[in-house]
């Protein structure tokens, strides 16, 4: 044996690491370096902002005019109460589409579950422009769609399917769909097919085995899928961008305040909100995340 | 299976058309990159391959791929060397608030990347540090810390303990056990973290767009201004040139590891 003493205190429970001993010691010193950059980049950023959306100029003056602004000028809260309207749509419409998806990928085996899975997370991996793009050319005037209606003589005129709301709604569905599906998917998974077996062998329709079964059992998906769509949706940039014309939301306020009109202080502002809002959300999926890991589904 | 044969067909249609909903717009990208026309627009007419020379004849584009491909090598290595000791130490101490600790580093996943990019932009500002590189590669690091650090602790976690006391037994040092101990065993997830790591900053723009400037322009970025002005299946070009990209790597990387294994290591 190479060094006696050495073995004895590894044996004595003195590794490099030991499982159950609380405290800090020689071993946390490896969070250091992380816990010194999250709070110059991550939190010391977070705190500018907070400061300029609570001051005049600069970080001078105390003042809560930005957010009155943001709050009561009939401009700007449209734009905040829109956004929140179409973080609800969008995240109703990829429930709907989503969760026969996931129920689907999680029940197939074999070739048709690998398929399935390819099928859902390889959008993912196409950047958001990409697929915004691709709506572009499907939702356009001469795009797509209206091509083949007007071919299919269902329509006269083309329908205004882009730089409008309806657009970004459904880039937006399309793009946000696979987080919904993963979240569910994952859930289902854990899910005993033998509860689905034996509820119909006792009697239950489809139906009832989908409302009192299933349902239920991947309520914690369900919830975690809406928040992560509904986060992204308030977030989001490209999409509608692209596909909205003019239309304004949150994001592109907070762009067009920084880079356009250098209004700092109010662009804070209307992050703060934005912040506000996802600090909301990020406990409730904490919450999520205790309940699941003290849960045990059968 | 549970269905029956004709609600088994409605499924089987249904199922198809959400798959088809998911794929579309990348499938009619590519397919429109291929096209003669000076527009772009699906059925695409011709065929050419000219849009593809397009792209690397458009300077910006070129600026654009390496300054991303280059940030992203960068934020994979600077996250890694940030996640994996943080990984390490979360997954074998149990810290009183060691939860609270990793929903902390976890945070940048769920708050709004808009919001980060101005607060990096404005921070730099007051600062007097302007556009500099360093804070645009912050910014990518806290961003894919998250995405390090879960496939890290995950692997890391699934590691028997015993490996390391008996080669502590045997008389190695920290050192050795991590080099020749740890680190082989977690790169499985080290990698998969290092992909999603690559992906989220290569097609990152809330951050990018505040913190880039007209020399250290990312891809993202560059497309985002030519689609404001150009409607040309160059985009769709240089899309499929990246899909292709894409594939190749994920090929490539499944020939390595087996791609099951490594969609679990996120769980």
């Amino acid at each position: 044996m190479q060094n006696p003493e050495r073995s004895v205190r590894a044996v004595l429970g003195m590794s490099l690491f030991s499982t159950k001993r609380p405290g800090f010691d020689k071993s946390s010193m490896l969070l250091l370096p992380i816990f010194l950059f999250f709070s110059i980049f991550f939190v010391a950023p977070f705190i500018v902002i907070f400061l300029l959306s609570v001051s005049k100029e600069g970080i001078v003056g105390w003042t809560l005019d930005n957010y009155g602004r943001a709050i009561f000028n009939i401009y700007y809260s449209e734009i905040l109460v829109k956004t929140v309207f179409l973080g609800v749509i969008v995240t109703v419409l990829t429930l709907i589409l989503g969760f026969p998806c996931a129920y689907f990928a999680a029940r197939a085996k074999g070739f048709l579950k690998s398929f399935s899975l390819v099928m859902v997370i390889s959008p993912l991996l196409v950047s958001v422009i990409i697929r915004s793009y691709g709506w572009m050319i499907i939702l356009g005037r001469n795009g797509l769609i209206n091509k083949s209606l007007i071919w299919l003589g269902l329509i006269d005129n083309p329908l205004k399917l882009m730089y409008n709301w309806t657009g970004i709604v459904i880039g937006l569905t399309q793009v946000l769909l696979p987080f919904m599906i993963l979240s569910i998917y994952s859930v289902i998974e854990n899910i005993n097919i033998n509860l689905e077996e034996v509820a119909e062998t006792l009697g239950a329709s489809r139906f009832q085995v989908f409302r009192t079964v299933i349902f239920p059992l991947s309520m914690d998906g369900i919830a975690s899928g809406c928040i992560i769509v509904f986060m992204l949706t308030l977030g989001n940039f490209v999409t509608v961008l692209l596909l909205g014309g003019n239309t304004i939301v949150i994001p592109i306020l907070i762009y067009q305040q920084v880079l356009n009109i250098m209004n700092f202080n109010f662009a804070s502002a209307i992050g703060m909100i934005l912040l506000g809002t996802s600090l909301i959300f990020l406990y409730f999926q904490i919450k999520l995340l205790k309940r699941k890991e003290t849960r045990y589904v059968a | 299976m549970l269905l029956k044969s004709r609600r088994r067909l409605a499924v089987m249609i249904i199922i198809f058309f959400l798959f088809t909903f998911l794929a579309m717009p990348s499938i009619i990208v590519v397919a429109v990159s291929f096209t003669s026309a000076s527009y772009a627009q699906f059925p695409p007419r011709g065929f050419s391959l000219k849009w593809f020379w397009a792209v690397f004849e458009e300077d910006t584009f070129m600026l654009g791929i390496y300054n991303s491909l280059r940030l992203a090598f960068l934020t994979i290595i600077v996250s890694n060397m940030f996640a994996i000791p943080a990984a390490m130490a979360l997954a074998r101490r149990n810290y009183r608030y060691g939860a609270t600790i990793m929903s902390f580093f976890m945070s940048p996943l769920s708050l709004p990347m808009i919001v980060l990019g101005i607060g990096l932009l404005l921070f730099s500002s007051k600062l007097n540090m302007g556009l500099s590189f360093s804070f645009l590669l912050a910014g990518h690091v806290v961003i894919t810390i998250p995405y390090a650090f879960s496939a890290v602790f995950g692997t890391y976690r699934g590691l028997e303990p015993n490996l390391e006391e008996s080669a502590k037994v045997l008389g190695a040092t920290n050192f050795q056990i991590f080099r020749y101990v740890i680190l082989p065993l977690i790169k499985p997830g080290i990698i998969v973290g290092s992909i999603f790591t690559f992906i989220i900053s290569f097609d990152n723009i809330p951050l990018s767009i505040f913190l880039t400037g007209s020399r250290s322009v990312t891809l993202p970025v560059a497309v985002l201004v030519y689609l404001q002005e150009n409607f040309d299946p160059s985009i769709a070009a240089l899309s499929t040139l990246q899909l292709i990209f894409v594939i190749g790597t994920l090929y490539l990387l499944q020939k390595l590891y087996s791609l099951e294994k490594l969609s679990k290591i996120g769980q």
